[in-house]
């Protein structure tokens, strides 16, 4: 796959799970198809049971409330914690919610997105600080809040098996910084 | 092991799956705004603008800046201030990058490169630095008080006629009140207006016999009527010789009973708070060239208890973890963001631990401002006080679990430590100490003479039991326990210094530790593990927060024993102390204070008496000779203290002990508010018997100043204030030499004042204001022949002027650029490049053609880059050791003799000489309490728990200073007032509510706060963001939250503070030639009158707390402020508080809270 290719495909994986959990917030009955789908790829799920629950789970799917392995004092904080990380990394964030999953799969798309643009005109220098980005956010925040879901044990499910994407994600970034096929 | 391709497949499984979901993709876009370049080049480069690499003052830190100054039509504006990317403390980053770097731009890069490609971080506080200078309420004449002290009324007087009355003496006119002047105690001057050609002669015979007469009351054979004798026969030779040309002895000395006190010119009494650089130099050299041994300096309101617990164990006193390269650092006691290298540069240590580098552990009642989120940041409440439980608990579990350095440790001398670990820095672990109870060489090393191995002091060292000379052998036991038989008969209990820390750390077991200090057992074996598992690069770096107690010296050394268990010391990642710097007052100008320019001698003990033991003096030798217990004395004395006290400064002067003083100049402080019940001084500043004549030299006039009787306005560190080299404090970034160099931004804004004899301009300051003084006085040092050229140097037995500060500091450059010139750090081809961007850029430049060309080229090479760096990466060998000298004497301690044979000079209890824990105590039994040997009573038997259930602790951090931070306008958007923190469990006791009015009372009073409720501190402890509540700076305003000062006396004084000032418009504010669309963007949130008049009151401005107030006192010591027992350091984390509602409830201005 040529890295055009290899980039819209991360940016799409990305996009679908932000979009998964934004329908499911909503109850939206046709994220029942993705999770089928989902299902079909080997993830043990029950479907009806998550689109049931999600509604009341998924809004309350933030780092602050997650991260039980932080310090209470920590956990507080932690809106301004990764809202100083969008910030160190160039962008600023306009919602209410810097800690939710679904605006930290935003944002995984947003660095895809500049990281698309630059492999375009060829800046090499600034793709591979955005993978760095990239590799450290996954690092340090997305795989850590899907890590400690223990919340419900229906969507629970549904994030050990997306965690389970996301960790080969990372593995993949790691292989292309490193330039290394085999990780 | 998989492919990447195998990776991909998964992912574009499920990205495949969002065919399904095209419909509703929604804008991410709109989620995160587009990316923007951070840091980008001035866009004002160009016409009209100039800028300047120079020193940061914004805390005592000194990370470097880089200013940008703009012309207006004439009128220069500091418009920005940013991070000097050549300082090691800046973490440069290139515009073209945007990447974040730990190292500062290589020295050698041309500046304009510098300019146009590299920016350097900054904190909020050093950006702020702006208003420091466009302060309205800045005073720049000078003043005398127009009223009674403490009356708030001044009036503006000339430069001339401060000079004339600080000299010679003056009167306030209001009152009557008659001043003394400096002369009355200059005692050189008195010599040589009685027609003494070399005054020094006579004063340093003087000295001498005073010498002699010590060493006769230390000579046992001399009783008590002898010694009265001699004293008499002292008096009696020199009553004669002075009488013969008109003097008595009381024009010389203090107390011709007492002649050890010295000469009277210790009557003079300079203290300065914040000291940076060349004007720390500066002064101390007025203050010996007027003969005075009293230059006191701020550090036990600082760090001095970090720096007397360094000083026991390394024998340095600045010592800390090399943040740079160490993998786990244990972090007690440190302000994040406070303590060097600054906000500025501890991002280094967050963004390490961000990044998984390093794990910290953040030992401290109060929560760090971020944990990072991968673990690696660790928060450890610890109960006030008690960190010595901590190190004591984790040395028990490293010892028990063999994880310590056992070769390090049984290494014997510096020879055997160069030659089998290739650096020569040793520990005492072998060492034998006499450890017989009772015995009067307890505490002592076992010395060769002892047991007749040799006939020398040298100690002695057990190798398997075999008792031999430490130098002898390269390694011996660090285990041994047993009885010697000395060649005296006697058999006495020796154990090694290893031996005696070891039973300490057992004598409790990781539970017992643990229920003293607050710390679960787990966290305790985590960090020990962590930190072993590390070694050597893993170290610990203290503050405040653990020196800072009564007991914090010996806190100190507990945690320090941990980097002497896994032999850390100059090593990277380990323990460092300061980088070296250059020669700068003594290559080829003699600038410093030490030598040479005709100072007359000086002796006796400071008013504080720091430094000097009680048993060097005639009180104590008198008493023993009369066969009176000699203990106690008034006051304590402080032997092994590196630095001054404030506590004892002012306990000093109001009890005349040990002498009277006349005149107290204070540059640059604020007493009253820095210490711990700072507010007792105010008995002492209001009493003119006690202080005679207070001069202030400052910006603004703060609670300690406005009982002044003269104030000399003083510029800020962009201007001319604290110009020259700033070392750096430890670990100074990592690399061999380091060195900023404050240069003016902008040229003063005080008043203009004449011209040196050079032609040069010269305006009224601290530097000016000395100048003149010391001239009037005739004092030696200044005038034509001012600074003598080194001796063996080019200039050897040449003087030049001093009539002016730029005739000094231009000196003072030329020293450190011509042997940084000579150390090969600056080229010898300068570009003329970089010598014409100073001359066009540095108001410095003016002043060129003091130094000749040749030396101003090297000059201008380092003032283009705001100092002399060198770098890290490059200033370790192959063993990762530090290409540094040792620091100290290079044994680490884990005994002090010297200690274990000081007394405690009230109750005459002899101090324990090792890292301990003892739980902080007074320094003197109280009301009959049991003391604890050599303290006095623990403080919660004086006010127990059940009483006083909560201890007070104050904050600071990388936002506001201790006192300095009401003119900082733009953080105080962010933190506009402050309030106490408690944890809500506390709260919940006390009935307590987030944003609730409360009550907190202390033994010594009550003021009132909003309660912020949060889990961001310990149970049991409540803490105040410190900087805020003033009542005084120019203007006056009397605070609103005190409710009671317990002590009727204080109480009574701070109820006499005016309710407003009476200055003349013309003596403040000196912004009024700037434009006015500029003040008005300086102050958005003001009115115009603020910066019109420079003397409206703004109420924003005095709003908050401070806790200073009502802080911990020692009643064993009449109730000053309470301080360490070894240091004299300002004890202010451990009042013993409680709190309670008060129903009503305040919404804070600025709702997301940061401290």
């Amino acid at each position: 796959m040529n890295e055009n290719k290899l980039i819209n495909a991360r940016r799409t994986f990305y996009t679908t799970l932000y979009t998964l959990f934004r329908l499911l917030e909503i109850k939206d009955p046709s994220t029942l198809i993705i999770l089928e789908k989902i299902k079909e790829l080997g993830c043990n799920i029950d479907p009806k049971e998550i689109l049931h629950n999600a509604y009341r789970e998924i809004p309350n799917f933030l780092g602050r409330k997650i991260r039980k392995d932080l310090d209470p004092a920590a956990r507080k904080l932690y809106p301004m914690t990764i809202n100083e990380f969008y910030r160190n990394a160039g962008y600023e964030y306009l919602s209410a919610k810097p800690d939710h999953l679904t605006t930290m799969l935003a944002f995984m798309v947003q660095l895809i997105m500049d990281e698309e643009a630059n492999a375009l005109m060829k800046r090499e220098d600034e793709k591979v600080k955005i993978r760095r980005i990239q590799h450290r956010f996954l690092n340090v925040h997305l795989i850590p809040l899907l890590v400690n879901y223990e919340e419900n044990d229906i969507i629970k499910q549904l994030v050990k098996c997306i965690e389970k994407y996301v960790r080969n994600d990372l593995k993949l970034l790691h292989s292309l910084l490193t330039g290394d096929d085999k990780t | 092991m998989s492919s990447r391709r195998d990776l991909l497949k998964g992912i574009v499984a499920v990205a495949s799956l969002g065919a399904f979901l095209a419909g509703y993709y929604p804008t991410i876009e709109q989620i995160f705004k587009p990316k923007r370049q951070l840091y980008q080049p001035d866009p004002q480069k160009g016409a009209n603008v100039r800028y300047v690499n120079s020193v940061c003052l914004g805390c005592n830190v000194r990370c470097g800046i880089t200013v940008r100054v703009v012309d207006y039509n004439g009128v220069e504006v500091i418009e920005r201030i940013e991070g000097n990317p050549y300082h090691p403390y800046n973490r440069a980053v290139s515009y073209d990058k945007q990447v974040k770097r730990y190292t500062q731009l290589d020295y050698r890069t041309p500046v304009e490169d510098a300019l146009t490609k590299w920016h350097g971080t900054l904190c909020a506080r050093g950006q702020d630095g702006i208003h420091y200078v466009y302060d309205p309420y800045r005073v720049v004449k000078p003043l005398k008080r127009a009223g009674p002290r403490g009356s708030g009324k001044w009036k503006v007087i000339s430069w001339e006629q401060l000079i004339r009355e600080v000299v010679e003496g003056g009167v306030i006119e209001e009152t009557g009140e008659k001043l003394p002047g400096l002369r009355e105690f200059f005692v050189y001057g008195k010599l040589k207006q009685a027609g003494v050609e070399d005054p020094n002669e006579i004063l340093s015979q003087i000295k001498e016999d005073v010498k002699e007469l010590m060493n006769k009351a230390r000579d046992d054979k001399i009783s008590y009527e002898d010694l009265i004798k001699a004293i008499e026969e002292f008096k009696s030779k020199w009553s004669s010789k002075l009488g013969q040309i008109g003097l008595s002895l009381e024009d010389v000395l203090i107390d011709p009973d007492r002649p050890d006190l010295g000469f009277l010119a210790n009557k003079i009494v300079f203290v300065r708070g914040r000291g940076q650089g060349h004007a720390d130099y500066f002064y101390k050299r007025w203050v010996y060239a007027l003969g005075s041994v009293n230059m006191l300096r701020h550090t036990s309101a600082c760090q001095l208890g970090y720096y007397a617990g360094n000083k026991l164990w390394a024998g340095y006193h600045d010592i800390n973890a090399d943040v740079m390269g160490a993998k786990v650092v244990i972090m007690a006691g440190v302000s994040m963001g406070r303590q060097h290298p600054g906000a500025t540069g501890q991002g280094l240590l967050i963004e390490r631990a961000v990044e998984g580098d390093v794990k910290v552990y953040y030992v401290n009642p109060t929560a760090p401002r971020t944990l990072g989120t991968r673990g690696t940041m660790v928060w450890v409440p610890i109960k006030p006080g008690e960190d010595a439980a901590l190190a004591m608990g984790m040395v028990r579990w490293i010892i028990e679990n063999n994880r310590f350095d056992e070769e390090f440790l049984s290494i014997t001398n510096s020879e055997a430590a160069k030659k089998i670990r290739g650096y020569p820095v040793h520990t005492n672990a072998t060492w034998l100490v006499i450890f017989e109870k009772g015995h009067p060489r307890f505490g002592e090393f076992l010395k060769a003479s002892d047991i007749g191995v040799e006939d020398s002091d040298k100690p002695v060292v057990s190798v398997n039991g075999t008792l031999t000379v430490y130098d002898a052998v390269e390694k011996a036991d660090i285990e041994f326990s047993g009885r010697v038989r000395l060649t005296s008969g006697e058999e006495v209990l020796v154990k090694t210094s290893f031996q005696i820390l070891k039973e300490e750390a057992f004598s409790r077991t990781l539970e017992e530790w643990s229920s003293i200090c607050g710390v679960p057992v787990k966290t305790i074996i985590e960090m020990a593990r962590d930190f072993t598992a590390a070694a050597p690069q893993a170290s610990t770096y203290i503050h405040r927060g653990v020196g800072m107690h009564p007991n914090g010296e010996y806190s100190v050394w507990a945690f320090r024993t941990l980097d002497i268990l896994i032999g850390n010391l100059n090593k990277k990642g380990g323990l460092m102390a300061r980088a070296s710097h250059t020669k700068y007052n003594d290559y080829l100008y003699s600038t410093g204070y030490k030598k040479h320019f005709g100072e007359p001698p000086h002796f006796g003990p400071p008013i504080d008496r720091h430094k000097y033991e009680y048993e060097n003096t005639l009180e104590y030798w008198l008493k023993v000779k009369k066969g009176e217990n000699p203990y106690p004395a008034k006051r304590p004395w402080y032997p092994l203290t590196p630095e001054e006290s404030y506590t004892e400064l002012f306990a000093g002067i109001s009890e005349n002990y040990p002498y009277s003083i006349g005149a107290l100049i204070m540059y640059y402080a604020n007493p009253v508010l820095s210490a711990n019940y700072g507010i007792k001084f105010i008995e002492v500043l209001k009493d003119t018997k006690k202080i005679p004549l207070f001069i202030a030299i400052t910006t603004t006039i703060n609670e300690t100043f406005m009982y002044a009787d003269y104030i000399v306005p003083d510029t800020t560190y962009l201007e001319t204030g604290t110009l020259g080299m700033q070392y750096l404090y430890a670990t100074s970034g990592g690399g061999t030499l380091e060195e900023g160099w404050r240069s003016p931004v902008i040229l003063p804004l005080t008043e203009h004042i004449g011209k040196c004899p050079n032609g040069h301009d010269r305006w009224a300051s601290m530097w000016e204001f000395l100048i003149d003084v010391a001239k009037a006085l005739g004092a030696p040092g200044y005038g034509d022949k001012g600074i003598p050229g080194v001796a063996e140097k080019k200039y050897e037995g040449q003087w030049f002027p001093l009539h002016c500060l730029w005739e000094y500091i231009m000196r003072v450059y030329a020293n450190g650029a011509m042997d940084a010139k000579d150390r090969g750090l600056i080229p010898e081809d300068v570009p003329e490049s970089e010598i014409k961007f100073v001359e066009k850029n540095y108001p410095i430049a003016k002043f060129k053609d003091i130094v000749p060309e040749d030396e101003w080229r090297y000059i201008a090479y380092a003032l283009a880059r705001g100092g002399i760096f060198t770098k890290y990466e490059e200033s370790f060998d192959e063993r990762g050791y530090s290409k540094r000298k040792p620091f100290g004497d290079g044994v680490a301690k884990l005994w002090n003799e010297k200690l274990a044979k000081t007394r405690n000079s009230i109750t005459g209890e002899k101090f324990y000489g090792g890292p301990k824990y003892i739980p902080a105590a007074t320094y003197a039994p109280v009301d009959g309490k049991g003391g604890i040997g050599l303290a006095g009573t623990p403080l919660r038997e004086i006010w127990p728990r059940r009483e006083w259930p909560l201890t007070l602790v104050y904050l600071t951090g990388p936002l506001l200073t201790k006192h300095r931070s009401l003119f900082y306008y733009w953080i105080r958007q962010v933190i506009p007032e402050n309030f106490v923190l408690i944890n809500p469990e506390d709260a919940k006791k006390a009935g307590i509510k987030n944003m609730e009015i409360i009550e907190i009372e202390t033994p010594y009073g009550v003021i009132t706060a909003t309660a912020v409720v949060e889990p961001t501190v310990a149970k049991g402890v409540i803490a105040i963001p410190y900087g805020l509540g003033r009542w005084s700076d120019t203007v006056i305003k009397k605070p609103k939250y005190i409710k009671d000062i317990k002590d009727p006396t204080i109480r009574r004084i701070f109820e006499e503070i005016p309710d407003k000032v009476i200055i003349p418009e013309e003596a403040v504010n000196p912004l009024r030639k700037l434009p006015k669309l500029v003040k008005q963007l300086l102050f958005t949130k003001s009115p115009a009158d603020y910066y019109t008049t420079g003397l409206k009151p703004d109420e924003w401005r005095f709003n908050g707390v401070t806790p200073n107030l009502i802080q911990a006192a020692d009643p064993s010591l009449g109730n000053w402020p309470l301080l360490s027992w070894i240091g004299a350091a300002q004890a202010y984390f451990i009042t013993p508080t409680k709190v309670r509602p008060t129903g009503r409830e305040k919404k804070l201005e600025v709702p997301q809270i940061i401290w």
